[in-house]
């Protein structure tokens, strides 16, 4: 055996841990998911908020397109309404012009 | 609420009812037998959401807001018809059924089976116009435009030939004076 291989060998052997190792690790144990919890309750509040905020948004562009869409609409409505009333315009003229006599 | 205000509501209610015309019997009818149909459909909340969005600044979008701010609904139908499926004369008596009681401005009916049909039709009440329909058939294309709401004639004339609306001078309920002639309910060969 080398020089080298003995002291990795010495370095990596196993050790015992020492008295009360085991209680010390397990008294720290609940300590840490309480930190953790309250770091967590900001980051829904957060959340939550980004989520509202969007949703507002999206009902808010989609009001606006409804509203240009209705407007359409109507604006429609009204040109095919008015194109309609000349035909009959012009078949009330079309009808005066046969019945007046000559 | 007291009972009168309830019955109030219903009578405007059943009044806006009384010039809508119910158009699902029509459609059925002519179901399968058009190539395209345009529709609108505006009302109350709509038709509010609408007007709202016409532009002060657009001179056509003023004129409208102008005319239409107490008109109530909107119904818009366009059907155009396959070739050998088109509309026929007594497709639209149902509609004509409808209409009765209603002042019938312009009323042309063509004597064949698939020949043109216009029409004009108003329900007054007073002298304010409550209800329109104007259907228009020409060739493959049936039109039939339904507004209900209270309308000034006053308006509408004043607005003819700004709006591109015609000048319907000449008739009943639409001001000046009668032009000599046959009018109402002819039949054409």
């Amino acid at each position: 055996m080398s020089e080298l291989e003995y002291q990795l060998r010495q370095a990596l052997r196993r050790r015992e841990p020492s008295e009360g190792f085991a209680d010390r690790v397990m008294a720290r144990i609940p300590a840490a998911p309480e930190r953790r919890g309250a770091v967590l309750w900001w980051r829904w509040v957060a959340a939550a908020a980004a989520c509202l905020m969007l949703a507002a948004g999206i009902g808010r562009y989609e009001q606006h397109r409804r509203g240009v869409q209705a407007r359409d609409q109507l604006m429609l409505a009204l040109e095919i309404t008015e194109k309609k009333l000349a035909v009959v315009q012009s078949k009330v003229d079309e009808l005066n012009r046969r019945s007046v006599p000559e | 609420m007291s009972w009168r205000s309830l019955m109030l509501l219903a009578a405007l209610s059943a009044s806006a009812w009384a010039q809508q015309i119910p158009l699902e019997a029509l459609e059925k009818k002519f179901s399968g037998r058009t190539s395209e149909t345009v529709e609108v459909n505006l009302d109350g909340n709509m038709l509010r959401i609408a007007m709202a969005f016409l532009r002060d600044d657009d001179p056509e979008q003023a004129r409208a807001k102008k005319l239409l701010q107490d008109v109530k609904a909107i119904y818009v139908r366009v059907w155009k018809f396959n070739r050998g499926t088109e509309y026929l004369s007594s497709d639209l008596d149902d509609i004509r059924a409808q209409l009765k009681g209603w002042s019938k401005v312009v009323d042309v009916r063509s004597g064949n089976a698939r020949g043109e049909n216009t029409g004009v039709y108003m329900q007054m009440a007073g002298d304010k116009i409550q209800g329109i329909v104007v259907l228009a058939g020409e060739g493959r294309e049936l039109t039939m435009v339904n507004l209900i709401g209270s309308l000034d004639p006053a308006q509408l004339r004043d607005l003819g030939g700004k709006f591109g609306i015609p000048n319907l001078t000449g008739l009943p309920g639409m001001g000046g004076e009668p032009k000599p002639g046959r009018k109402k309910n002819q039949d054409e060969k």
